[in-house]
């Protein structure tokens, strides 16, 4: 088997880290969330997640709005179609890795190798 | 890059599953909103229809309350759920047919009858009704749990 066709290939980058997956997964569910909401979904600090964000819309996967609501900023955030796609073809990468039984994943903590029974919620 | 381990898929889709499940769950507040103007429905048309003079001007009073309350609460949530400019639409908008007609058909044709006015109360807020329960609870909870599967995002 080539080597380019391992589903791993196939993850995205930006949304491999799993708190940023986390926030992709997140507004996935929604319309557009407020920054706030997002940070208390995520359960992360505000200025965490302002890096995640700054890196999310820099890949063009989180679109930021800035808007008032009674005098007081708010700043929205929505996923794009991009970003909509991208977390389709990483969970779709995921999967297969998961699911291929096939595929040897190392076991957690150690070097060595074990055939791969995939989770029930996979 | 790496191959993640078992474990390390699996907790990664956990969270993102639970801040998934966090903030669909704060976009519910439409549900409440549809609703509490399809209660408002019933209550205005049946007091335009059965009440005279005075149930048409607290019908319109109510309604105008309704109006600026649910906008001053909906305008304060932090969440916009997916869909809800379509489920909008299609509710209000639906809701503006029947409502007109109810009014028209009764004013002209059933003046003060109950056996026209309470139905047609009860049928003003079915669209309202509708779009406040779509999603269901049942394919919004496959959602929420979907988003371990590629095909569900």
């Amino acid at each position: 088997m080539s080597t380019e066709r391992h589903p791993r290939h196939r993850l995205d980058e930006v949304i491999h880290s799993p708190l940023r997956l986390s926030i992709v997964s997140a507004l996935s569910a929604v319309e557009k969330a407020e920054f706030r909401a997002v940070r208390d979904a995520v359960e992360i600090s505000d200025s965490l997640l302002s890096k995640q964000i700054a890196l999310l819309e820099q890949a063009g996967y989180v679109a930021v709005h800035k808007a008032r609501v009674e005098r007081r900023p708010r700043t929205w955030l929505a996923l794009t179609d991009v970003g909509r796609e991208a977390l389709v073809a990483h969970l779709a990468a995921l999967a297969d890795i998961t699911q291929g039984h096939r595929t040897a994943l190392p076991a957690a903590g150690t070097g060595s190798t074990e055939t791969y029974a995939p989770p029930a919620r996979v | 890059m790496d191959v993640p381990t078992r474990r390390e898929v699996e907790s990664t889709l956990a969270d993102a599953n639970g801040a998934r499940t966090t903030l669909a769950a704060r976009g519910g507040w439409l549900r409440k909103y549809l609703l509490v103007f399809a209660v408002g429905s019933v209550a205005v048309v049946l007091l335009i229809g059965l009440g005279g003079r005075t149930g048409a001007t607290v019908a319109t009073m109510l309604w105008l309350f309704l109006v600026a309350a649910m906008s001053w609460w909906g305008a304060r949530q932090r969440v916009i759920p997916r869909g809800h400019k379509l489920r909008n639409l299609l509710g209000f908008g639906g809701w503006g047919v029947l409502y007109g007609a109810t009014l028209l058909v009764g004013k002209s044709f059933f003046p003060s009858e109950p056996a026209f006015w309470v139905p047609a109360a009860v049928l003003s807020a079915v669209p309202l009704v509708l779009v406040a329960f779509w999603p269901s609870r049942r394919s919004e909870g496959q959602r929420r749990g979907g988003v371990a599967t590629a095909r569900n995002p």
